[in-house]
């Protein structure tokens, strides 16, 4: 089957007054239909700059530079406002990282989940309200019938956050996004979060995008994993592939820096050297050549090519060989 | 090693609603306990961590010890003296050996000052016989890892681990004895979140001073803390030791804590949430336990009765009617 997105080679700049920023160069990845796919990187990878051109909300500075997106066999670069419009909330639909200020704080929950659903012409309002219960419920809010009458301020972030995934799925998207959901939340709010999203999975016909900087929550959700650095995917696969059998020196690094994954006390933590590349100036090399503790000449001289490791398993590194 | 920090029976309120309000209201308490009968030591050379879910206190407590906030009750004894009721002026010389990094590494710095005015400030404010400035700015960047040429640059041209190392060099500019880290990590890149541990602890051992470290990230206190207190609804629920924390909590709410941390392996995923609801309002603390509405083990008695501080072992201590560990762990 199609996959529902389709990301082929994107290139993306954002003009600054220095000049050129290169966001992403090359992107592609698939999110197959009915799976859950993670995008992992840190702050500055491109992760979100990735999710905001699939669904066009890029800042006015951005140019794209080549490449396609395809959403259902459609070109999403290609599309006029209305049918943007079209794609976004309905077919397409996101949950963003601070659900304190994702909501219209003057109108009630219900008058919110009801103005979704304004594409449903021949519904009532009643049967709409009964629809945005139904929905309540689900995400787990007890007696949704009252709490629709309130307003956010009157929500705890948990609360709102589960409020925000019920109105991402009110319209049945095919895709739902959810860009670090669960950042602004305690850890015991966050488990609850993850448990929910894999129940909802079950219930309803549709692909989640899910970004994050956290290894744990990627490794507990998705069935396939991105992982971006500086621009660029170095590293994708299976969930199996990307935490037994890490290709890339970045994943690899990145899995060892992580806490979580270290069960002896140390009093020195592993780390990265070095710092992410400024983007103005790509590097002439492969991008982690400066951070590579395995680089060697070759890596600072040639771009990385995209070398094949297993079905569907693909990371960009000179010492992997080619295709 | 003799007790840096002794905090007793310590108790923060504040205020809901003005008084006329609440007389209007009807509101016969109209106060909240922050931070509740918090009672605990600190040794020289030691870093104890703060543990809990928002609201819980934990930097309530951290901002009631250096005097940021009125503790009501109770008594903070730091090297023996009273710290608690102390006024503005007499709290400032304390405040050269107690330091305090603030949460938020770029927001808790002068949008307006420069690398090297952040780090002069506290020598100023303690109008601090200054050897040579300059010289002292620079000591305090090599100690903290930036580079010299960092010293003109301004807060927004710093990445959030640059501006996390300006933190350090102004908590340490006074040499003080305690430093009270918020959220030292919360908002750093993994890779990055090692550098600023691993920074901390190699200036512990240089300088052995204690940090107190406050945070709601498990994972990165079991590497750098030597104890752990977790706090609920303003109050300690079990304090112990690092080892013994992780090994065999005796809290359900610490267990649950632990539980509810992701695992980075996909053949690990848990079927179930290690807890469920959240923390409940501190305007309505729940009777007995205020943990058993949340609480998987709760029992009848734990409805009713409040349960007291116990003692597990030396050091380890629990405030539950049940303890894990004595038949009652189910996992």
């Amino acid at each position: 089957m199609d996959p529902v997105l389709s990301i082929r080679d994107l290139s993306l700049d954002f003009e600054t007054p220095p000049g050129p920023v290169h966001a992403l160069r090359n992107v592609s990845l698939e999110v197959p239909r009915n799976h859950i796919v993670g995008i992992v990187g840190e702050s500055g990878s491109g992760k979100s700059t990735v999710i905001a051109a699939a669904m066009r909300l890029l800042a006015n500075n951005a140019v794209i530079r080549g490449g396609e997106v395809i959403f259902n066999g459609r070109d999403v670069l290609g599309m006029n406002q209305e049918e943007l419009r079209a794609l976004r909330g309905e077919e397409i639909s996101m949950v963003f990282q601070d659900p304190m200020t994702s909501q219209i704080p003057v109108l009630t929950i219900g008058r919110q989940m009801t103005d979704i659903q304004y594409r449903r012409r021949n519904v009532s309002m009643a049967e709409k309200r009964n629809l945005a219960v139904e929905m309540m419920r689900r995400v787990g809010i007890s007696d949704p019938e009252e709490r629709l009458d309130q307003h956010p301020h009157q929500f705890s972030g948990g609360m709102r956050q589960r409020i925000a995934i019920a109105m991402a799925l009110l319209m049945n998207p095919q895709l739902l996004i959810a860009d670090e959901p669960t950042t602004a939340l305690d850890v015991t709010m966050e488990a609850q979060i993850i448990h929910l999203l894999r129940e909802l999975k079950e219930s309803f016909e549709g692909s989640i995008l899910f970004v994050s900087h956290n290894l744990g929550l990627i490794a507990e959700l998705c069935d396939y994993v991105v992982v971006m650095y500086a621009g660029e995917v170095v590293e994708q696969g299976s969930v199996e592939d990307l935490f037994y059998r890490a290709s890339h020196p970045y994943t690899q690094a990145l899995l060892e820096c992580d806490p979580a994954r270290i069960e002896d006390a140390t009093p020195a933590l592993p780390t990265i050297p070095g710092d992410v590349p400024d983007l103005h100036i790509v590097p002439q090399g492969c991008v982690f050549a400066p951070r590579c503790p395995r680089a060697v000449a070759r890596c600072r001289e040639e771009p990385a090519q995209i070398a094949t490791i297993g079905a569907g398993h693909r990371a960009r590194c000179h010492l992997l060989g080619h295709e | 090693m003799s007790e840096l920090l002794e905090v007793e029976g310590l108790r923060v309120r504040f205020r809901t609603s003005g008084a006329l309000r609440a007389v209007a209201r009807r509101e016969d308490d109209p106060w909240i306990d922050a931070v509740l009968d918090v009672s605990f030591r600190m040794r020289e050379g030691e870093t104890l961590a703060l543990v809990g879910e928002s609201g819980s206190g934990k930097t309530t407590l951290g901002r009631a010890i250096i005097g940021l906030v009125r503790a009501q009750s109770g008594s903070i004894r730091f090297e023996g003296s009273e710290l608690r009721g102390l006024g503005d002026r007499a709290y400032k010389a304390y405040r050269r050996e107690i330091a305090m990094m603030f949460q938020d590494p770029v927001a808790s710095l002068s949008p307006r000052r420069t690398v090297r005015g952040q780090i002069r400030e506290p020598f100023e404010v303690h109008k601090s016989a200054e050897r040579d400035g300059e010289a002292e700015v620079r000591r305090l960047m090599d100690l903290v890892g930036l580079p010299h040429n960092f010293v003109g640059r301004f807060p927004h041209e710093l990445s959030g681990g640059q501006a996390r190392r300006v933190g350090v060099a102004r908590a340490l500019a006074l040499s003080p004895k305690l430093i009270i880290a918020d959220e030292p990590t919360a908002g750093l890149d993994v890779s990055v979140q090692g550098e600023v541990l691993n920074l901390m602890s190699g200036l512990q051992s240089r300088f052995g001073m204690s940090y107190l470290v406050i945070t709601h990230n498990l994972p990165v206190v079991r590497h750098t803390s030597n104890r752990i207190a977790i706090m609920y609804l303003g109050r300690f629920v079990e304090q112990g030791t690092t080892a013994t924390i992780f090994r065999s909590p005796a809290h359900p709410y610490t267990e649950a804590l632990l539980g509810a941390v992701p695992r980075p392996d996909p053949r690990r995923r848990r079927k179930t949430v290690s807890i469920e609801g959240e923390v409940p309002s501190l305007k309505m603390r729940p009777r007995g336990c205020e943990f058993h509405p949340r609480c998987p083990y709760a029992q009848e008695r734990c409805r009713h009765e409040t349960p007291a501080t116990t003692r597990l072992e030396e050091g380890h201590l629990v405030r539950c009617h049940f303890p894990l560990g004595n038949g009652h762990r189910t996992s």
